[in-house]
């Protein structure tokens, strides 16, 4: 399917027609994650009304994203080479591996700066509804990398997100990782800066209360 | 004049799962006593500070408020009542309730399944609690089976109706139940069943359920009862269930010596 192929977003009274040019970008952004029809229109126009030169830099983004980003042998992450530079970066920890579900969980983590360990992206998590098992992430790279690490890990954390996939996943992650007599960690859970005791759901509240800390 | 429809309305609810939607919304698919399964909004929900985030997780048993909406309603409040928190941390206990779960969403469309809630809701405190779960899962998916018009025949032969007490039978997954030895050559694809399994499923079907959670079952012959029922399950819903083969993958490996290398 193209994107010209899809409904006209601007509706029937759109002047442009199913398959102009500015429809086609509309239909384009729409169906870019999280893009409403509304954002998708005001995009549109913002590409419509910028300079030449900008709308040809975007294009050529995007296709060189496509062409020339790969995915890291070791971690799995994208990246312009491979190894990728936090594989190949000397000072990180040897001994520290996080396991996260997609690439930008790493931008996340690496934004704390608390962490200076190894990465491995799973590009996903057991979603039996969705219909991903667990031949379609990045498990079996995982288990290799962790067999012929030789023990060089001494943890590995899964920082998979805290919801009934997340957990499924970090279970059966830790259940494989446990029979190579590594030790697994998980993230802790808690309550978000800002948020309302009030609000918490029991799980999160429970969870926070088992590990809380002495100050 | 005419009393207006309510415009909001609280419902108890069941999240059997959620997709994403535009922007920071969910749709979160949930089964209520009175209306079954529904699709409803939740808006904001991927928001870091979003108040319906951890209540709506799938498999967690909440309160909701939800507002009419022109096409799915909207939900405006959530509040855990449990969320089987024992479940969550037990691989074996939270495949099983995705796999339940998942048994639901694929057995009932949009307004209906009403008469699932409470069963579901028995067997997600069951599973928390840690009771027998051969009893637990085999029992949910027979009583799945006859609230959804799919009984399997587990007394009478699928093709003559005649009675077979015995527990000498062959069985047939399309016809949906044994097939007794005069009929074995007029029924395709049947196969032995073991007397031993059909002697529990008969228990699981007929018996209270107090009574069949007393039955001991060793690895091979759940491994016989979960192969039999995941093939009648994805028999009858004519599509794949991929928790089942997700929840023998699980089982398998537990029965794996300690050490071995998983490839």
């Amino acid at each position: 399917m193209t994107f010209g192929d899809q409904e006209p977003i601007l509706g029937s009274s759109n002047p442009y027609g199913g398959s102009s040019p500015i429809n086609r970008l509309v239909s384009a952004f729409h169906m870019l994650p999280g893009i409403g029809p509304r954002s998708a229109q005001r995009l549109a126009y913002h590409v419509l009304r910028s300079p030449a030169s900008e709308a040809q830099e975007l294009a050529n983004a995007l296709l060189d994203v496509k062409e020339n980003i790969i995915l890291c042998t070791s971690c799995q992450n994208l990246a312009s080479s491979s190894p990728c530079s936090l594989c190949d970066d000397s000072g990180r920890s040897q001994d520290l591996l996080c396991v996260v579900e997609e690439p930008l969980d790493v931008v996340a983590i690496e934004r704390t700066g608390d962490f200076k360990g190894n990465y491995h992206v799973l590009h996903g998590v057991i979603a039996p509804r969705s219909g991903v098992g667990p031949e379609d992430l990045k498990i079996e790279e995982l288990m290799n990398r962790l067999r012929i690490s030789d023990n060089t890990f001494k943890e590995v954390i899964v920082a998979t997100n805290p919801s009934t996939e997340g957990e499924a996943t970090a279970l059966y992650l830790a259940q494989l990782i446990h029979s190579l007599d590594l030790k697994v960690t998980r993230l802790a859970r808690g309550l978000p800066t800002g948020s309302d005791v009030e609000y918490a759901d029991i799980d999160t509240l429970g969870r926070a209360l088992e590990f809380r800390h002495e100050i | 004049m005419n009393a207006r429809a309510p415009r909001v309305y609280s419902t108890q609810a069941i999240v059997i799962g959620q997709r994403e939607f535009v922007e920071a919304a969910k749709i979160i698919t949930i089964l209520t006593p009175d209306i079954g399964k529904q699709d409803s909004v939740a808006k904001g929900i991927l928001k870091p500070k979003s108040r319906l985030a951890g209540h709506l997780e799938p498999g967690t048993y909440c309160d909701l408020e939800l507002a009419v909406g022109k096409n799915l309603d909207i939900i405006r409040e959530a509040q855990t009542i449990s969320r089987f928190r024992a479940s969550q941390q037990n691989l074996m206990r939270l495949t099983t309730l995705v796999y339940v779960l998942e048994l639901v969403d694929k057995y009932t469309v949009d307004g209906t399944g009403s008469d699932l809630f409470e069963p579901l809701l028995v067997t997600l405190k069951r599973l928390d609690i840690g009771e027998n779960l051969s009893a637990v899962v085999h029992g949910f998916e027979l009583m799945l089976l006859e609230i959804t018009g799919f009984r399997p025949s587990l007394n009478q032969c699928v093709n003559c109706l005649s009675d077979v007490n015995s527990v000498q039978a062959n069985w047939s997954q399309d016809g949906g139940g044994i097939v007794c030895g005069q009929c074995v050559s007029l029924v395709p694809n049947t196969s032995l069943i073991e007397p031993k399994v059909l002697k529990v499923l008969r228990a699981y079907q007929s018996w209270p359920y107090e009574e069949s959670a007393r039955i001991t079952i060793d690895s091979y012959l759940e491994a016989q009862l979960s192969k039999i029922m995941h093939g009648l399950m994805k028999a009858f819903a004519e599509r794949d269930i991929k928790s089942a083969d997700l929840l023998e993958e699980v089982s398998w490996r537990k029965e794996l010596p300690e050490g071995r290398v998983i490839s």
